[in-house]
């Protein structure tokens, strides 16, 4: 069987875009490509639990058939995994479902066979979750308000590589920051599978009051295009196009 | 989907019937809350079980399935005795999915730790290890072992491991596990399922029942060896360990042997120390025996 990849981006940030292109648009047009898009939402130490700013993060992941999380920068490490494996295993679902309706017909899904049966669908879409290979695009906002979650920043996403180098399907992860100067996003590392790397390449804080998220997500999208470097599993061979798990 | 609203909260006295296989229990109480759903006790032919309950059908099946595995095994007793798997439909149109068990009767070391019991360490290290081995003979990790996890019973001393969510195959990537009690939070190895990463968690616990609230500083300080530092556990039981989370062991049962021989080693020690104890006291009292001669002599 011909392995799968699961397509994501993960947004970290604090706060409200407030120029540039509409982040809930751009997201769910993202979605339509087959990508999700989860968003972290970190918040201020003294913030209460469910601050105004902060609902976009919300809307940007539900319209992105991804998952979202707003929380304390001292979660942040617990939650990047999470949120990363939830979605992934989000993905899967979606994909398992849409095959169950092809062969039980419409309005099938796990939730309609009997208990038994759903425990094995359940630990083939475990081993799926575990075995497909993963794309991640980490964009960070790097707006000076982010300046003293940096380090939780930079923690959450060492402790994430800890997580998927544990996974037995192949991952690769890029790394991006906004807004930059004189463009939307820069890069700190462009697609690898190398976890170390993450270490060194770490965002700096760019100055400035402005947060164009729609625009950087929209840049980023473009990055999970055709000819990105495959991720393989040793030994595998590649012929033809790959299965992608739609999150539509 | 927000992970912190998987549970169901549910009244004393109310019906769960199963869709599927038809049997019904009555909601006693509320047993345990955790992020992926609630248990309660419950009764059924007016037998008492555990139940849990879960708005994620998901965990129902996961820990259901994994049960089922784990309770074939011969001669020991891994985890609750799964006895019902079914979804319920309730009046107001929500089906949840839940499952029961055996009601596993005890403490949770974490809630003994607390009101000061007084553990007998060498005890719950054993029974824990061979239940880990008997575990890892099927192929499995127990990931999520922490003190809530750990089950007391206090007149039989019996120790079971509840909570499955972190039952994982080897080779794959550990399931559910928790900040203090990962390795790889300590940068002390990977998060793959294989048998050390249990042994890892279980040092922590170990050095946690010895030493009440000794991570509490965990968050801000990533240092194990600091913790080692503070750590009042016998010597034995710290160099081993110490060797444990620095992944010296890779099977339960060779932690076994060697936690054995720390006890040993404990033992002749505290006898040397008595004896040594001893032979001051018998020092001492000559001495006084002969200051008293002296005086005795002077005064003559």
């Amino acid at each position: 069987m011909k392995k799968g990849t699961v397509k994501q981006i993960l947004l970290i940030t604090d706060g409200c875009s407030n120029q540039g292109e509409d982040p809930v648009a751009i997201s769910s047009h993202i979605s339509n490509k087959g990508v999700s898009v989860n968003v972290i939402g970190v918040l201020e130490d003294m913030q209460s639990e469910d601050p105004v700013g902060l609902t976009e993060v919300n809307d940007i992941a539900y319209a992105g058939g991804g998952v979202s999380r707003i929380v304390y920068a001292e979660e942040l490490a617990e939650t990047v995994q999470m949120v990363t494996k939830q979605a992934m295993n989000q993905t899967i679902q979606q994909f398992v479902n849409e095959e169950l309706q092809q062969i039980f017909g419409k309005g099938s899904d796990t939730e309609s066979l009997p208990p038994e049966t759903r425990g094995e669908v359940n630990e083939v879409m475990e081993e799926l979750g575990e075995s497909c290979n993963l794309n991640v695009l980490l964009l960070v906002d790097t707006s000076a308000s982010m300046q003293n979650k940096m380090p939780a920043v930079k923690e959450a996403l060492e402790d994430l590589m800890l997580s998927l180098e544990a996974r037995n399907g192949a991952f690769q992860y890029a790394l991006y920051q906004f807004p930059a100067k004189r463009k939307v996003v820069n890069q700190l590392l462009d697609w690898t599978a190398d976890a170390s790397l993450i270490h060194k390449a770490f965002p700096k804080i760019t100055a400035g009051g402005i947060t164009p998220t729609g625009t950087a997500l929209h840049e980023v999208s473009k990055l999970f295009h055709a000819n990105m470097p495959v991720a393989l599993d040793e030994g595998e061979v590649e012929d033809g196009p790959r299965p992608t798990f739609r999150s539509s | 989907m927000d992970l912190d609203q998987l549970s169901v909260p549910l009244k004393k006295g109310t019906q769960i019937k199963g869709k599927w296989n038809h049997q019904t229990y009555i909601i006693d109480r509320k047993l345990g809350q955790g992020a992926r759903g609630t248990t309660y006790l419950a009764f059924h032919n007016h037998k008492r079980m555990a139940l849990k309950i879960s708005k994620d059908p998901s965990v129902v099946s996961k820990e259901s399935y994994i049960l089922k595995q784990i309770n074939k095994v011969q001669g020991m007793k891994l985890g609750p005795y799964l006895f019902d798997v079914d979804d319920c439909l309730f009046n107001d149109g929500t089906n949840y999915a839940f499952y029961t068990m055996e009601w596993v009767q005890g403490d949770s070391v974490h809630q003994l730790l607390k009101n000061k019991f007084p553990f007998n360490l060498s005890n719950i290290a054993k029974q824990l290890l061979e239940q880990l081995h008997e575990l890892h003979k099927l192929g499995y990790v127990y990931g999520d072992l922490k003190l809530e996890n750990i089950l007391l019973e206090s007149t039989s001393q019996n120790v079971s491991l509840v909570d499955v969510g972190g039952v994982t195959k080897f080779g794959r990537s550990v399931r559910e596990y928790s900040p203090v009690y990962d390795r790889g939070y300590w940068k002390k190895g990977s998060r793959k399922s294989e048998e050390s990463y249990d042994l890892f968690s279980l040092a922590i616990c170990l050095l946690q029942l010895a030493n009440s609230g000794l991570f509490d500083s965990a968050v801000k300080r990533k240092d194990l060896a600091h913790y080692f530092s503070r750590s009042t556990i016998p010597k034995p039981f710290l160099t081993l360990l110490k060797q444990v989370t620095e992944g010296k062991y890779t099977r339960a049962n060779q932690v076994i042997v060697a936690w054995e021989q720390a006890e040993r080693r404990l033992k002749t020690h505290r006898h040397v120390e008595n004896v040594s104890g001893r032979f001051k006291e018998i020092g001492i009292l000559s001495t006084f025996v002969g200051v008293n001669g002296l005086l005795l002599w002077l005064l003559l």
